[in-house]
């Protein structure tokens, strides 16, 4: 009777003590937690989605809701709801962190916090401990080898009589014009501070321009049609009209490469850091960063090695990132408003 | 002689002119749609080649697909809503003389009146002091203040042309108020209901502005997830998700169409 | 039999007022609450001093004085307004045969024409560009058709100017024109018209004296909507214009999503509002006479 007991107590220990294990083993790390992020839209949320978002899930049950909208009218969404916020991580990019340090609306994050953080690059994090850089877009120049003979290799060259009324440019509005106009001032003599240089530069240029607009989509179609032969534009937008067999070449500029950064930034307040951090050492991870990469041929902010035949077409990667010039965004968000309203100005 | 001159010039004007309006109306939808058919990888005219694949690629597109359903649900509740709304203030218009009538009529008919990125601020900044910015319930009140105006507008021209007759001869046989309604004057407003419904329902689905203001993780609709997509890429899915857009406004004319049973839309 | 109850006549009009009552309700809440309140809330924005999105204070009227003190951007100002009344009038030309002729033909034939008018509506106006920009371009269709018809030799620039803006900007909202004069039309009786045939009118008279006073009120609603929404666009001038051709409406998109100044956004906003309200304001008391008349003229 005694052993019958003890047996029975013994494999009833057993089993209790072996089932928390079963247990921990059933349920995942943020199983039933939701994160709220932006995204750009289209093919970068259909990367993040891929690459981040369903490994994060697989292996730790978070589920990540990504709304695609422009992010300034997250910004504004972020900042009308503070105590509520609608986003965990607000996706941005450069010119908008200024911003988003000065409302106060989200958090640093240090390479103690987060140990992944090791794989950035050196000096790529714009803004000390605020925001985690996973892409830079760069602004380089581009033409229609088909139809102009002679190469583009400078802002400069944009002058030149065989490129009369086929230049296209973007506005300051939008934020590859903020780095041209940076490029043709900074070129000429000015600087952030003192951009009448560039306008000067933009001014005297009036009778190549075919168009100037605030909307990248407008450059492209246009540059694929073959209205505009040659503009400063993002590499990653030059090598998918290349790789759909436009006659697109991508030059590094002579006056150097101007770029804005993509920045994932945990939002203050956000009740799921644990979670947000995750989300983060997925987000600069190989496993992520390489398709993205792969596919946009946009530059990588981490130590991420790329095979050649995609690097070849990356045009900030590995040793010509000493090409890019250091642009200070806390002034440049000063003073958009009245370069965009200078500009107008004097294109009109 | 001269007056046969004139006659023939108006004709020949006229002739002219309403293809031309067609066309210019119709050009760039069949541009897109032509476009959307290309085997090849860039949106350009004419096209390279014929394939269906970007159509097979937009309806795998999870994005576009949930922001294709999204649209629909908001734009149909959001009219179901305006077209009740509307239809109690349109007959409050025609059928009562009252003090401040043409105040009211102002007031459903401003919304028109205030450019869509005010109003986007403006609600954006008020439903998150109410706490209703995040919801489906704050993107939905914009939609009906936008697709309001045009029921109302719709509904009273309908009005102003309506019989009366028709429901006096109703009440003469003692029907009671509530089934002269509902069997003499809402079928012969009938066309006019189709009308404005079909309206609100272009207006909310097509609505870009609002929608960026007032959306929120999980109910992007589909004009923004257009607009965020050319930011980043450009490729023809583009143009099929119109086609489809196009394919689906056509779709819910003609159930419209078939539930209130009428051949025309006046 | 029993004698049914006979409702006082003071009874049948509080009732009728209860009636009127609970028709209007709904629209003035709705409306206050939503529409009233929010533009309330702007135009307190747009006195803040500050050039920051939230949680500005203060009172100034700097920002209107910067909008309204400064040359260009009340030439931009000046610039919208004549898009809106081009736009306006260049779709009531071309609109108006369609929208009479819409309202004179046989349900059958009228529904796939209506459908044809209706549908570009629901394009986005990203792909609705591009088509035009595929029309309009230099190696586009409207340059080869020229070229192919020995009009011109060499393609001409037909891009990045006004006529290329009015034209899509007309297109975006011609829509509206087409419908609100057929709304009108269809409500003159074509007895009217034969009658002035009879009396031997030709068709330019009995435009002049029959059917053009009877569709004032849809004209002039017409005008109207197309004016306002050709001055709020932003969209078209965005993707379509160049650097030369400048609306309020981009200019507040701008303010809004870019330079993030929303206290100057919103009192650019509120000048624009206060332009399209006097414009419907005119237009409104001129079909208010108009309607009441038109009702006690209506030929049945």
């Amino acid at each position: 009777m005694k052993r019958r007991l003890f047996l029975k107590l013994a494999a009833a220990s057993t089993a209790t003590l072996a089932a928390p294990t079963v247990i921990r083993a059933q349920s995942k790390r943020f199983e039933g937690v939701t994160l709220n992020i932006n995204g750009y839209g289209g093919d970068y949320d259909r990367l993040t989605k891929e690459y981040i978002v369903k490994p994060l899930e697989e292996r730790t049950g978070l589920k990540v809701n990504i709304q695609a909208s422009e992010s300034t009218s997250a910004l504004a969404q972020a900042l009308a709801s503070r105590n509520n916020p609608p986003f965990d991580i607000l996706l941005t990019d450069s010119p908008i962190m200024p911003q988003l340090i000065k409302t106060d609306i989200i958090e640093p994050i240090s390479a103690k916090d987060s140990p992944s953080l090791a794989k950035l690059l050196p000096g790529v994090r714009e803004f000390g401990d605020f925001g985690i850089p996973f892409l830079t877009n760069a602004i380089i120049l581009t033409y229609n080898s088909k139809l102009v003979k002679e190469p583009v290799t400078s802002y400069a060259d944009l002058k030149r009589a065989d490129l009369k009324g086929h230049v296209g440019m973007l506005s300051p509005a939008n934020s590859g014009g903020v780095l041209a106009l940076i490029a043709l001032a900074e070129s000429n003599g000015g600087s952030v501070d003192n951009v009448e240089p560039g306008l000067k530069a933009l001014t005297s240029m009036r009778d190549s321009f075919a168009t100037i607009s605030p909307a990248t989509v407008t450059i492209q179609q246009l540059l694929e049609q073959e209205e505009i032969w040659a503009a400063p534009f993002f590499d990653g937008r030059i090598y998918a009209s290349r790789n759909r067999g436009k006659p697109l070449v991508s030059v590094v500029p002579k006056e150097g490469i101007y770029s804005v950064n993509n920045y994932w930034n945990p939002i203050k307040g956000t009740k799921k850091r644990e979670a947000v951090f995750a989300y983060i050492e997925q987000a600069v991870s190989d496993e992520a960063i390489g398709p993205m990469v792969k596919f946009f041929r946009y530059a990588p902010c981490t130590d991420i090695k790329v095979s050649a035949d995609v690097a070849k077409d990356v045009v900030v990667y590995g040793d010509n990132r000493k090409y890019m010039k250091p642009v200070d965004w806390a002034k440049v968000a000063q003073f958009r408003g009245d370069w965009i309203e200078r500009f107008d100005k004097a294109m009109r | 002689m001269r007056t046969d001159a004139i006659d023939m010039g108006m004709k020949l004007a006229g002739a002219i002119i309403r293809p031309l309006v067609y066309v210019t109306l119709c050009l760039p939808a069949a541009i897109v749609i032509v476009t959307s058919f290309t085997a090849g990888e860039s949106l350009r005219f004419p096209p390279e080649g014929f394939s269906i694949r970007w159509y097979q690629a937009a309806i795998a597109s999870e994005p576009f697909m949930n922001a294709l359903w999204s649209s629909t649900r908001l734009a149909l509740i959001a009219t179901a809503l305006s077209l009740a709304i509307g239809l109690a203030s349109s007959f409050a218009i025609d059928r009562f003389r009252f003090r401040g009538r043409e105040a009211f009529r102002t007031l459903t008919l401003s919304p028109l009146v205030v450019p869509m990125v005010v109003l986007g601020l403006g609600l954006l900044q008020f439903l998150s002091w109410m706490q209703l910015n995040q919801t489906f319930t704050g993107l939905l009140i914009g939609h009906v203040l936008i697709t309001l105006p045009y029921v109302v507008r719709t509904l009273t021209a309908s009005f102003v042309l309506f019989d009366r007759t028709l429901e006096q001869a109703a009440m003469n046989l003692r029907a009671p108020p509530w089934r002269v309604l509902w069997r003499v004057t809402l079928p012969l407003i009938g066309p006019a209901l189709v009308s404005a419904s079909v309206f609100s329902f272009v207006t909310s689905f097509g609505n870009i502005t609002l929608s960026v203001f007032l959306g929120f993780a999980g109910e992007t609709t589909l004009p923004v997830q257009i607009f965020t997509y050319v930011e980043h890429s450009y490729d023809p899915i583009l143009a099929a998700v119109s086609t489809i857009v196009v394919l689906v406004t056509l779709a819910v004319i003609a159930i419209v169409e078939k539930l209130v049973g009428m051949e025309t839309i006046a | 039999m029993q004698q049914p109850k006979v409702p006082s006549v003071r009874d049948r009009m509080v009732k009728r007022r209860l009636l009127l009552g609970l028709l209007v309700a709904p629209a003035i809440i709705f409306l206050f609450v939503f529409l009233v309140v929010p533009m309330a809330g702007l135009l307190r924005l747009s006195f803040f001093d500050g050039d920051q999105p939230l949680g500005g204070a203060g009172f100034t009227l700097r920002h209107y004085g910067k909008f309204l003190l400064d040359g260009y951007y009340l030439s931009v100002l000046a610039e919208t307004i004549g898009f809106g009344l081009a736009s306006a009038f260049v779709s009531l030309l071309i609109g108006f045969p369609v929208g009479y002729s819409l309202a004179r033909l046989p349900p059958g034939r009228r529904r796939w024409r209506l459908i044809a008018v209706v549908l570009p509506l629901t394009l986005s106006l990203v792909v609705v560009v591009f088509g035009w920009l595929v029309i309009l371009g230099r190696n586009g269709l409207l340059n080869s058709l020229m070229i192919g018809f020995g009009l011109i030799d060499r393609p001409n620039q037909l891009l990045f100017n006004r006529t290329a803006v009015l034209v899509v900007l007309v297109q975006q909202f011609l829509p509206f024109m087409i419908l609100s004069v057929m709304s009108v039309v269809v409500q003159i009786n074509p007895v009217l018209e034969q009658a002035a045939a009879n009396l031997r009118a030709n068709r330019f008279v009995t435009f002049r004296r029959v059917v053009l006073p009877l569709a004032i009120p849809g004209i002039l609603s017409g005008l109207t909507l197309v004016f306002i929404l050709t001055a709020s666009a932003f969209i078209t001038p965005r993707l379509i214009g160049g650097p030369r051709i400048q609306m309020v409406g981009s200019l507040i998109f701008q303010q809004v999503l870019t330079i993030l100044n929303w206290p100057f956004a919103a009192a650019m906003a509120f000048v624009l509002l206060v332009i399209t309200l006097a414009v419907t304001w005119i237009a409104n008391v001129v079909l208010a006479v108009r309607l009441d008349s038109g009702k006690a003229g209506h030929a049945n």
